[in-house]
This record gives structure tokens, sequence and C-alpha cells, in this order.
């Protein structure tokens, strides 16, 4: 009884912890909401008033957005707190901090459920709990919203149940509902949850194939995910229109390197044999596999992270430096156990890993989030080794806390400091203080126009609260991908948006009457603007001159 | 078949790939028998004369031994020479034999190595820099698909490894520290960070010397891998040793073909 009290008393310690850490200053940490963040706030808000996206498509079961066709669930999930908090950073990033802390509580579930037999699986789920509380790939995802987060608690929630289904077969329901319902919170999830739904048979055929609850489990993945079929079969890209900009075969990179040595086995060459030695096959699954191990990359996990905006957190590593010592001990540890469920996070480790590596921009700390469960499952395994295998306990748990709190410390002050006042351009910083500025010299001017970068058209409407069924009938948009695969409004109302603007170009041109709003990337070496947005740091943002 | 007449076609194997149109023929000859030395060390060390044969065979394959043994490079007969010294030092038990051993290997190595950059430098000091390179010479990214670490240039379309050697080498190593032979991989971590400290890091000469100890690691896998009496394990061995073949047969037509060209 005493065990189980202590157990639960860590337990509410911890989620204390993470609650803190996930919902201290959320509105302005990270400094701006960065434009993906503030797409899914405004497409929420879009269809709490109209039931359309901005697009226009009523209830979508994928959002157009960037044309990045985002999954909606992250939107949905949004409509509650926009509803009772309005429209700002909290509403949007709330969802995702909940389920943040949701997360850290499931994960100590997970591990109490796949360990069940083992002596140490108490003090592992603790563990595992609290480092994932503390983790900086975590704690990251979760003060933003960024769909992974989503993804990720409704995973756990699937794995959970689909497990309990060893006890009562009906939680063999729920598992597939909520696997299920991770293919409306991110893309990769697509292909992560069927993996690891396979997988999750695998390990409990036995139970599953009984008394028709395969029969009645399939059912429902098919319920759930009709909607998703019916939307692929009037548009092809609520599926795959992201996959189509990201992924490795998109990447001309590749086919170019095979046509250079094409060309240098020269026309003499037997073709067969030249075929044999330069094919797509090779070339691409060399390209996946090293893209794959990409992630397990030191530097990347502990020195400098992922360096894809705003997924960076500059001077450290997604993981702690610590980590690298305990997470391939609990590694070899996992693969030691007898237990196939010992091997089950491996398994899980590489399927998360597995669409990143279809991708061309590697590595990615967004796309392979789900790793984050296993790492921290083998880091608390690892942990607990390393703290049996020394005899004086009091020394090794001080050295340890004291080396764990110093790099934690050093990441807050990087992530709650740092960030916020020398790298808030990694969040678009500047367009939320260029909006509230151009809301109040709006009415003097006919037209604003304003150098596209960062999507900043979204940040009008965001802050504004631009009404949704005007914007649905005003945007001016030309549906055309650039080189990212993203697709730009042109404007609306009395805003324009250029997309390749050069400051140095467009003032000799200059309109009457207009407001002019330039972002310091298209600025070049040009000076004197009439108002200057700065970043934290003093830096000028966005320029703005008056005509 | 007996072991020394695939030790025999290995060393013909090994003599045919660095003699064909290639004029480093004292240094070519000498590396060839490289993979026999490296055979007794390990048929010594593992007790086993197959997996012996077996890493000798891998090392004999790898990008960086066909491309070193093909040039005259000092760190050919510095990798003999460690591996003598190696089966010496695993045959005497006497200590100071042993420290007189070494002092004598260090002296012949500063006699004819004098590219090591211990000899004539001072070692990387900053610690960022340091671990930075332990990270890159521990990724995947150069142990299997691009290896950086040639002096100027080399075959970077391979890493150290072939990509058919992936799951055996996992495999070895997680037998070797399961079973707490952990020899090889402590000479593999001590040549790693002498590499890691050099100051022209990542271009290394020094770190030649790890790769007998990295094809046992991998033999020791295959090993361990076949000998599971499994239907599933042989297939899959037997499509990596296709795969293997296919990597090869790629590396030297790149390294005959297109190495030139580029």
């Amino acid at each position: 009884m005493f065990k189980i009290n202590k157990a639960v008393f860590f337990l509410i310690l911890i989620l204390s912890l993470a609650t803190c850490l996930r919902l201290w200053k959320l509105d302005s940490i990270p400094p701006s909401l960065y434009s993906d963040e503030a797409n899914l706030g405004y497409n929420a808000y879009s269809i709490l008033k109209t039931f359309r996206d901005e697009h226009g498509i009523f209830l979508p079961v994928s959002l157009r957005s960037f044309g990045d066709w985002k999954p909606p669930l992250p939107a949905y999930l949004m409509i509650p707190p926009i509803y009772l908090f309005g429209l700002n950073e909290f509403s949007v990033r709330l969802p995702s901090a909940i389920l943040g802390v949701g997360s850290v509580f499931l994960i100590y579930r997970l591990v109490n459920l796949i360990f069940l037999s083992a002596s140490f699986r108490g003090k592992a789920a603790l563990l595992s709990a609290f480092f994932l509380a503390l983790s900086p790939w975590h704690l990251l995802q979760s003060r933003a919203s960024m769909l992974v987060m989503v993804a990720l608690y409704f995973l756990q929630l699937g794995v959970y149940f689909f497990l309990k289904g060893k006890t009562d077969r009906r939680n063999f329901y729920w598992g597939s509902l909520f696997l299920t319902v991770t293919f409306y919170a991110y893309y990769g999830m697509r292909l992560i949850s069927p993996l690891l739904f396979l997988i999750l048979i695998i390990y409990n055929y036995r139970e599953f194939f009984r008394k028709k609850i395969w029969l009645k489990s399939f059912l429902i993945v098919l319920l759930m995910i009709t909607p998703l079929i019916l939307g692929f079969i009037k548009n092809p890209d609520v599926v795959f229109g992201r996959a189509k900009t990201v992924s490795v075969f998109y990447d001309r990179g590749t086919d170019l390197r095979l046509w250079e040595l094409t060309t240098q086995d020269g026309i003499s060459a037997d073709p067969l044999i030249t075929r044999f030695f330069h094919n797509r096959p090779y070339q691409f699954g060399k390209k996946i596999l090293s893209n794959f191990f990409t992630h397990f990359h030191g530097k990347f996990l502990f020195l400098e992270g992922d360096k894809s905006q705003p997924f960076e957190t500059p001077g450290m590593g997604i993981l702690y430096l610590f980590d690298g010592i305990f997470i391939p001990a609990g590694l070899f540890i996992s693969l030691k156990l007898r237990s196939s469920f010992g091997k089950f996070f491996v398994i899980w480790l590489i399927i998360s890993i597995f669409p990143a590596a279809l991708t061309f921009m590697v590595p990615s700390s967004n796309r392979t989030f789900n790793a984050v469960i296993p790492l921290s499952v083998y880091f608390s395994l690892g942990f607990y080794y390393f703290s049996r295998k020394i005899h004086s306990r009091i020394l090794a748990a001080l050295f340890l806390t004291v080396v764990y709190f110093s790099a934690f410390t050093y990441f807050m002050k990087i992530y709650f400091i740092s960030i916020p006042e020398n790298y808030s351009h990694i969040w678009n910083y500047g367009w939320k203080q260029a909006t509230g500025f151009v809301q109040k010299q709006a009415a003097d001017y006919d037209n604003i126009i304003v150098s596209d970068v960062g999507m900043p058209y979204i940040y009008f409407l965001f802050y504004n609260k631009y009404d949704p069924a005007r914007f649905q009938k005003e945007a001016v948009r030309s549906y055309a991908a650039d080189q990212f695969g993203f697709e730009h409004v042109l404007g609306f109302n009395k805003y324009l948006f250029i997309n390749e603007m050069d400051w140095r170009e467009t003032k000799n041109s200059l309109m009457d009457n207009t407001l002019y709003l330039v972002h310091k990337d298209r600025m070049g070496e040009e000076v004197g603007s009439a108002e200057v947005i700065k970043y934290q740091s003093g830096l000028p943002a966005v320029n703005i001159f008056r005509n | 078949m007996s072991v020394f007449l695939l030790l025999t076609l290995i060393s013909i194997f090994n003599i045919i790939i660095r003699f064909f149109n290639s004029s480093a023929r004292f240094n070519s000859s000498l590396t060839a028998f490289v993979p026999v030395v490296l055979y007794f060390y390990l048929a010594n060390y593992f007790k086993r004369k197959k997996i012996a044969l077996i890493s000798s065979f891998i090392f004999s394959l790898l990008p960086q031994t066909v491309a070193l043994g093909r040039i005259a490079s000092p760190v050919n007969f510095q990798v003999f020479l460690f591996l003598l010294f190696l089966i010496c030092f695993s045959y005497i038990r006497k200590i100071s034999v042993r420290i007189g051993l070494f002092f004598l290997w260090f002296y012949i190595s500063f006699l004819t190595f004098r590219g090591f950059w211990f000899y004539h430098s001072y070692p990387q000091n900053s610690v960022y820099k340091l671990m930075e390179n332990i990270f890159n010479l521990t990724s995947f990214n150069l142990l299997f698909f691009n290896n950086v670490t040639y002096y100027w240039g080399g075959v970077r379309e391979n890493g150290i490894l072939y990509i058919a050697l992936l799951p055996f080498f996992l495999i070895g190593l997680f037998t070797l520290i399961r079973s707490k032979t952990t020899n090889i991989i402590s000479v593999t971590a001590v040549i790693f960070i002498l590499t890691v400290m050099s100051p022209s890091y990542p271009e290394s000469k020094e770190i030649f010397m790890a790769f007998p100890m990295l094809s046992a690691v991998t033999g020791r896998g295959f090993y361990e891998l076949w000998h599971r009496n499994n239907l599933l394990n042989r297939l899959f061995t037997g499509f990596l040793i296709l795969f293997l073949i296919y990597e090869t047969a790629q590396f030297l037509h790149y390294y005959f073909i297109h190495f030139p060209l580029e």
C-alpha cells in the first residue's frame, strides 16, 4: 500500500513539474507564433465561425493551408480554447501543452504495462515520465502548436489500449480507434500508425483474432478513415499533397548524380552494365538508408539538434549530452531482456524514424518526434542500470542530479532567455508587432504591400481576427507551389503580398498612398525606413515605408 | 575446404586487386598479406578459425583497404606492424617483455610513420570540436555511407564498411558486448580517440589501423547470424551476401571508371 502511495506521490510531483514547464508563459515563450501555428489557429477560428477552413472547404479532413495539406485534428482541438479564451497565442498552444502533460502520464502507464513482469518496472516508469517531462525535445514540441504533439499523444493512447487488450478485449476497439485518430493529427502517422498497428496485432494475435474482435476493430478503422478516403476520391492531394513536395523522390540531387555517373560511363559502355551499376533503386535505397541513420548522428542528437526553423535550440541538441551515456546502455538492456515486449520499443524507434527517411530535409526532429518515447524509456533503463551498479547510492544520486540539473538549467536558459532575447527571428518574430502598427494606420492608405517572408498574410488575419467568411471570398491565390511546395496568398482587401520582393528595385516605382512593409531579408543593404519593427535583440525585423 | 586453402585464396585475391593496373608494387605486396596476419591474430583471439577467416575476407574487400593497398602509403606498413605486435602481445604473458615490445613497436613506428600527427603536432584542444569529431567518427554516415577520412580526396562514395555489412556489424557489436569480449572494441576506441584528437581530422591516416578491428566485429556478427540454425536468418544472410557482392562490384566499378575522372 505504501509503495503505491509513494509511486502516486512521485507521479503527481512529476506531472505538476511537467504542467508548470508546459504552461508557464505559454503565450510569450516561444516569442512569437510561427506561421504554421498561426495558420492552424486561424483555421480553427474559421471553422468555429463558418464551419469552413480558410479555403472555404466545409469541415475539412485535411487543411490545404499553405499548400502543405495539414491534418486537421490539431485545429479542431483548438476550437474549444479559442471559443473560451479568444483567438490568441495561449488558445492556439493550449491543446499541445495539455496533451504534452498527458503524454508524460501515458509513458508512465505504458512502461508499467510493457515491463509488467520486470522488478524494475515501477522505477523505470517513474524515471521515464520524469525524463520525458524534462526532455528538451518534448518540451519544445509541447509548447508549440506543431501537429506532432497531438499525434504522439493519440499514438501513445492507441498503443496503451491495444496492449491492455490482453486483459480486456474491448480495449482493442479503443486502441484501433485512437491509432486511426492519429491519421488526422500528422501526415507521418499515416505510415507510422499502420506499421505499429501491425506489430501490435502480431504481439497480440491470439487475443485479437478471437471472437470477431479483429472484425469489429477493422470496422472501427474503416469507419474512421472513411472521411479521408472520401476526401482522397475528391482530391488525391488530401492524402498525398504534402508527401509529393517533401518526398526524397522530389529532390533532384539524386537523379542528377545518377545522370552524371551514367554520362561518365561513356557511350562505349554496354547499356546493360551501365544500368546495372547506376539505377534508381540502388541510388534512392542508399539515400533513404543514409537519411534514416542520419537521425542517430550524435551531432544531431546531442550537439546541434535540428537546424530547421523553428525547431532549433541554439547551442544544444534535441537530447542532453548526458543522455548519450544512458540511452545506448538502456537500448542494450532492452535487447537483452527475454520478454518480447522489451524489443517493442526498438521497433517503435525504427518505425518512428522511417517516414523522415523518405523525405529530403534530414535530420528532422519534427518528423521523428515519436522516437522521444522509446528514447526516454531507454534513458530510464540505462539510468536505472547504472544506479544499481554504483555502490555508493547517495554519491551516485547526488552526482547524477547535479549533472542532470546542470544540463536542464542550461536548456532552460537557452529556451526561456536566449531564444526570446537573441533568436526571436527563428519564430518569425515581428509580424505580430507589424500587424499592430498597420492596424492603426490602415485607414489612411489605399494599399498595404508586404514582402512575403514567413507567410505574413496569416498574421494579418490572425491578429486582426479578420472575418473568415469575408476572407474566403476576398483571398487571391495563385495555387502555384514555390520551390519548397508552398502556395502563397497574393492578396486580400487592401493587402498585397509580394513573394520575391527586392526593395532595391521596388523603391524605384512606389505606388501612391501606399504603406510598404519590407522584411529585413528583402532589404539588401538599404537603410532609412520610416519605422522599424525590431527583434527583441534590437536588430531590425520589418521596415515600414510610407508613400 | 581447408582453412589454409581459403586463406591462400584471400591472399591471391588481395594480390590481384592490388597489382591490377597499379605501380605501388612493394607497398601493395606487403598489404596483400595483412589479411593473413589478421587471420592469425583473430584465430587466436576468438578461438574460432571461421570468424578469423570471415573477418580477414571482409577486411580485404573494404573500399579503403583496396584504395590504400594500391598506393604507397606509410599506413599500410603500420597496420601490418600493428597486427604483428598484437599477435606477439597475445602470446606473451610476461609484463616486462610486453612493455619492451610496446616500446620497440613505438620506436619502429616513430621511424616509419612520421605522418602520424602525434609525432609533430599538438592535439585538438577544443572540447566542442573533440565531441563533434567523436560523433562524426562514430556516425553511421562515416561507417557506411560516406568516408571522409581519406587524405587528398579518396573514394568518398562509400563508407568505411559496405551497407550490406551493417546488420553484421550491429549484431557483432551486440554479441561482443554481451559476451564481455571487449578487447577489440577497446583497441578500436583507442585508435578512434587518437584519430579525433588529430588536428587535421577528418582527414586521417591512423584510422586505417582500426579497420581490422571493425572487420573483426563484422565477422563476429556474420558468424553469429549464420550459426543460428534458422531458415529466416540464413535467407537474410544470403540476401546480404548477394548485396555485398553487388556493392563490391559497385565500388570496383566506381574506383576503376569514375574515380579517375572525378
